[in-house]
C-alpha cells in the first residue's frame, strides 16, 4: 500500500463524483463544462494508474552459469564418497550439489547462496532415518502398530511441511540476504488436514482449490530480509491446469490401450512375447501420461504463480514455461537418463535448470538495494530431511 | 594481489564493487570506490566458501559482510592455503573421475549383492523372539480380518494332515521348536501357501484342492514353507526392504522428479531381487530334505508343474526383474537337477 501515495480518496473530487457530474451534465447545452469534466478523469485516470504501477527499474534475465561437464566431476566424486562411507558423506555431497546450482545462478549480476551446513543436514538425515526406520519396522512387525505410527506421522505432516520449507528457504540468500520461511503452523493444519480432507471428500471436484490453498499457503509465508512474498492466485487456473492434465492423461491412456490392443490383434505374435510386448507398452504409456500431465499442470501453474507474485518492493516475476517446451525436455531427459543407465543425469540436471532459468525474468524494482536483514537464524535441517525421508517434502519455485 | 569484487554490507541488500588486496597470509585489506583508508582485515577472522567449480568465492566477514571474488588460480592458491581436504582436487582429478565411473556401479553392485543381504542375515538373527512372535500374531490377525476366510475342509482331514506333518517334522532337524499348521479359504490369494516368521505355516484350501489332497504335494509345499522359517527369511526381507529403500533414498535423493518416476520401480526391481534369492534358498531347503521323509525330489518338480498349468510357467528376462519368485520353469528345471 504504501507506494499508493495517489489515492482516489485523496483528490479533489473523487473519480466516481467526477463520473456523476459528468452524467448528469448535458453535454449538448454544456459542452465546455463537460469537457473540462472529461479532463479532468482523464488526468485522474492517469494518475490513479501510475500510482498504482510501482516504476519498474528494470527487467533482469536469470542467467544459469553452470555445465555438464563440470558438474559431472562434482557429482560423480560426490557420488563415490557418498558410496564409500555408506552413505554418509551424502549429507556433505548434498551440499555441495545444491551450492554448485545456487552459486551458478545470478540474477542482475549477483548470484545465489547456499548456506546449509553439512553438519545440519547429516543430523537431521539422522533422525530421518531413525524416524523412518522406527515407522518401518513397527509397521512391519505389527500392521496395527504401522497403522499407528502412520496416523501419527499424518498428523505432523504440517509441522514438517512448514519446517522442511523454513529450513530451505533460511538456506537460500541473495545479495547477502536470507530468505526465510515464516512458520504458521495452525494455518498449516487448517490447509493441509482441513482443506486436503474437504479435497478428498468432495471426490477430487474440489483438488484444483486445495492445490491453489496450499500454493498460496506456502508462497505467501515466504520473506526477504524485512520483505514478503505477496502471491495472487486464481482459483480458475488451477481447474484450467487440473483439468488439463486429466483430460490428457485419460486421451493418452485410452488411445495407447487401443493402440496396444489393435497392434496385438495384427501382430499375432507367441504369447509369451506377447506377454513383454504389453509391459514395455504399458510402461511407455504410463511414462507419457506421467509426463504429458505434469508437464502441462506444472508449466501452466509454475507460469501463474511467477505472474502474479510480487516481493513486495523488490521484484515481480515473469515465466513463460511453454508446455510443448517442458514436455521435450521431460521425455528427452528419460530417455537419456534410460539410454545411458544414470550417467548422464549431470546433464539432465543442468539443461533442465537451463530450461527453467531461460523461462524466467526478475522485474526489479527500485526497493531491491534496501532490503534489510530479517534478525539472523541459524537453520536447522531436521525438518527438511525427516520431511524428504517420507516422501511429503514441498518443492518451491 | 589486487583484484576486484563485491561487498555486501552486513544486514542489507546493498552492495559496492570493492577493490582487496591480498597480502601476507593471512592479511588483506578492503578498499572502497570512493577511495578513503583500506581497511585492514585478516582472513583468521572470516568463513571462506570451499572451492567448488568455478563458481566466485565468497568469504563472509565478521561484522562487516559477505566478500565475492571471482575464482582465478592465484587466487584459490592464497585462500585455500590452509584448506586440509580438498573435495576440488578430487573433482579435478581426471584419474579419479575416470576411477568413479567404473567404481561407482562395481561398488553399488556388490553394496546390494552382498553387504545388504549380509546385514539383513545379522539383523534377522538378533531380533528376539518375542518381537517375531508379535510380528507372526498381527500379521495373522491382519490377514484374517481381509483376506483370509475360515476353511470349510474338515476337522478331521485337518487334524489328519496336520498330525501326519508333525510325525514329519520331528524326523527332521529343525532349529525351530513349533510348527503351526493352519488352512484359511482364500479367494485373493489363490492357490497359495505361506510362513509367518514364528513357524505358523498356512494353507489356502484353494492349494489342497488344486492337488487334489495329494500329500505328497502338498509336503513338498510345506517343507520349502520350512525353509523360509528355518532360514528366517521374514525377517531377512524386513531389513533387506529396509536398507534398500534408505539407501536409494539417500545415494540419489537429489534426483528429484525423474527419482519419482523410478524410484518405486528401481526398489520394486531390487526387492524382487531379494525375494528370489529366498525362494531358491527355500527350495533348496526343501529339496534337501525331500527323502528325509521319505519323497522323491520329482514330486517337488510336480508342485511346480501344477501351479505352472495354474499361473503359467514365465520366463522372461522382463518378468523375472518384475516378479518377486524366480520362474516356475526355472524352478522345475533346479528341481529336476536335484535328483
Amino acid at each position: 500500500m504504501k507506494r499508493m501515495d495517489y489515492t482516489p480518496q485523496e483528490a479533489a473530487h473523487s473519480l466516481l463524483q467526477l463520473q456523476e457530474a459528468l452524467s448528469n451534465v448535458d453535454k449538448d447545452a454544456y459542452p465546455e463544462r463537460a469537457n473540462e469534466i472529461q479532463a479532468e478523469i482523464d488526468l485522474l485516470e492517469r494518475q490513479i494508474a501510475e500510482a498504482s504501477v510501482p516504476k519498474i527499474e528494470k527487467t533482469a534475465k536469470v542467467i544459469f552459469h553452470g555445465n555438464g561437464k563440470e558438474y559431472f566431476r562434482i557429482w560423480i566424486v560426490n557420488l563415490l564418497l557418498t558410496i564409500l562411507t555408506l552413505g554418509i558423506y551424502s549429507a556433505w555431497a548434498t551440499v555441495r550439489n545444491n551450492r554448485y546450482f545456487y552459486s551458478n545462478t545470478e540474477i542482475d549480476g549477483h548470484r545465489f547462496s547456499y548456506l546449509a551446513e553439512p553438519m545440519q543436514i547429516l543430523t537431521g538425515r539422522i533422525i530421518g532415518v531413525l524416524l523412518f526406520a522406527a515407522y518401518f519396522l513397527a509397521s512391519s512387525f505389527s500392521p496395527i502398530a504401522g497403522l499407528v505410527v502412520m496416523l501419527v506421522l499424518f498428523a505432523l505432516v504440517p509441522v514438517l511441511v512448514c519446517l522442511s520449507a523454513s529450513f530451505k528457504m533460511r538456506m537460500t540468500a541473495y545479495r547477502n540476504i536470507r530468505f526465510n520461511f515464516n512458520k504458521n503452523y495452525g494455518r498449516a493444519y487448517v490447509v493441509f488436514v482441513g482443506y486436503a480432507l474437504i479435497g478428498i471428500v468432495s471426490l477430487g471436484l474440489l483438488y484444483p482449490w486445495m492445490l491453489k490453498k496450499i500454493d498460496e499457503f506456502i508462497h505467501s509465508h515466504v520473506t526477504y530480509g524485512d520483505r514478503h512474498l505477496v502471491p495472487k492466485l486464481d482459483t480458475r487456473e488451477y481447474y484450467a491446469a487440473g483439468i488439463l492434465a486429466f483430460l490428457s492423461a485419460l486421451g493418452i491412456g485410452f488411445l495407447g490401450g487401443v493402440l496396444m490392443a489393435a497392434s496385438g490383434e495384427l501382430a499375432m505374435a507367441e504369447p509369451e512375447q506377447l506377454g513383454l510386448a504389453t509391459i514395455i507398452g504399458t510402461f511407455l504409456i504410463y511414462a507419457l501420461v506421467f509426463v504429458v500431465s505434469a508437464s502441462i499442470y506444472q508449466a501452466r501453474i509454475r507460469n501463474h504463480i511467477y505472474n502474479n507474485s510480487e516481493l513486495s518492493g523488490v521484484a515481480t516475476f515473469k515465466s513463460n514455461v511453454s508446455i510443448g517446451g517442458l514436455i521435450m525436455l521431460r521425455l528427452t531427459n528419460l530417455i537419456m537418463l534410460i539410454v545411458s543407465l544414470g550417467f548422464l543425469m549431470p546433464w539432465i540436471k543442468v539443461r533442465t535448470t537451463q530450461f527453467f532459468v531461460d523461462a524466467t525474468e526478475i522485474n526489479i524494482q527500485e526497493g531491491a538495494e534496501s532490503v534489510l536483514a530479517d534478525q539472523t537464524q541459524t537453520g536447522n535441517a531436521i525438518g527438511e530431511e525427516v520431511a524428504g525421508v517420507f516422501d511429503v517434502d514441498i518443492a518451491i519455485g | 594481489m589486487q583484484i576486484t569484487g563485491k561487498l555486501y554490507s552486513q544486514g542489507s541488500s546493498a552492495c559496492e564493487d570493492v577493490i582487496v588486496n591480498l597480502g601476507e597470509y593471512p592479511a588483506f585489506s578492503i578498499n572502497t570506490q570512493d577511495a578513503g583508508e583500506p581497511q585492514k582485515l585478516t582472513i583468521d577472522n572470516a568463513t571462506v566458501s570451499p572451492k567448488l567449480g568455478s563458481v566466485p568465492r565468497e568469504i563472509a566477514i565478521d561484522n562487516i559482510g559477505l566478500l565475492v571474488i571471482d575464482s582465478e588460480p592465484s587466487v584459490d592458491a592464497w585462500l585455500d592455503r590452509r584448506d586440509t581436504v580438498k573435495i576440488h582436487k578430487y573433482e579435478k582429478n581426471n584419474k579419479l573421475v575416470f576411477l568413479s565411473i567404473l567404481a561407482v556401479p562395481l561398488m553399488l553392485y556388490g553394496l546390494f549383492k552382498f553387504l545388504l543381504p549380509a546385514t539383513a542375515v545379522a539383523f534377522a538373527a538378533w531380533v528376539p523372539d518375542g518381537a517375531v512372535r508379535i510380528a507372526s500374531n498381527h500379521t495373522l490377525i491382519a490377514l484374517e480380518k481381509t483376506v483370509l476366510e475360515p476353511t470349510t475342509l474338515s476337522n478331521d482331514y485337518q487334524h489328519e494332515v496336520t498330525q501326519y506333518w508333525h510325525d514329519l517334522i520331528d524326523q527332521l532337524d529343525t532349529e525351530n521348536e513349533h510348527f503351526n499348521i493352519l488352512f484359511y479359504k482364500s479367494n485373493t490369494f489363490g492357490p497359495n501357501a505361506f510362513a509367518l516368521p514364528d513357524g505358523t505355516i498356512v494353507f489356502t484350501q484353494e492349494l489342497v484342492e488344486l492337488f487334489e489332497r495329494d500329500r505328497g504335494l502338498l509336503t513338498a509345499v510345506l517343507l520349502h514353507e520350512i525353509g523360509h522359517v528355518e532360514y528366517n527369511h521374514s525377517m531377512r526381507l524386513i531389513a533387506e526392504t529396509l536398507i534398500t529403500s534408505l539407501a536409494l533414498s539417500y545415494f540419489f535423493g537429489d534426483v528429484s522428479g525423474l527419482f519419482e518416476l523410478f524410484g518405486g520401480a528401481s526398489t520394486t526391481i531390487i526387492q524382487n531381487q531379494y525375494t528370489q534369492e529366498l525362494e531358491w534358498e527355500a527350495d533348496n531347503y526343501a529339496l534337501a530334505q525331500m527323502r528325509n521323509v521319505g519323497l522323491e525330489p520329482q514330486t517337488f518338480a510336480d508342485v511346480m508343474v501344477k501351479l505352472a498349468e495354474e499361473y503359467g510357467e514365465g520366463g522372461s528376462t522382463l518378468e523375472a526383474l518384475l516378479s518377486t519368485h524366480p520362474s516356475l520353469k526355472a524352478r522345475i528345471e533346479n528341481a529336476q537337477q536335484a535328483e
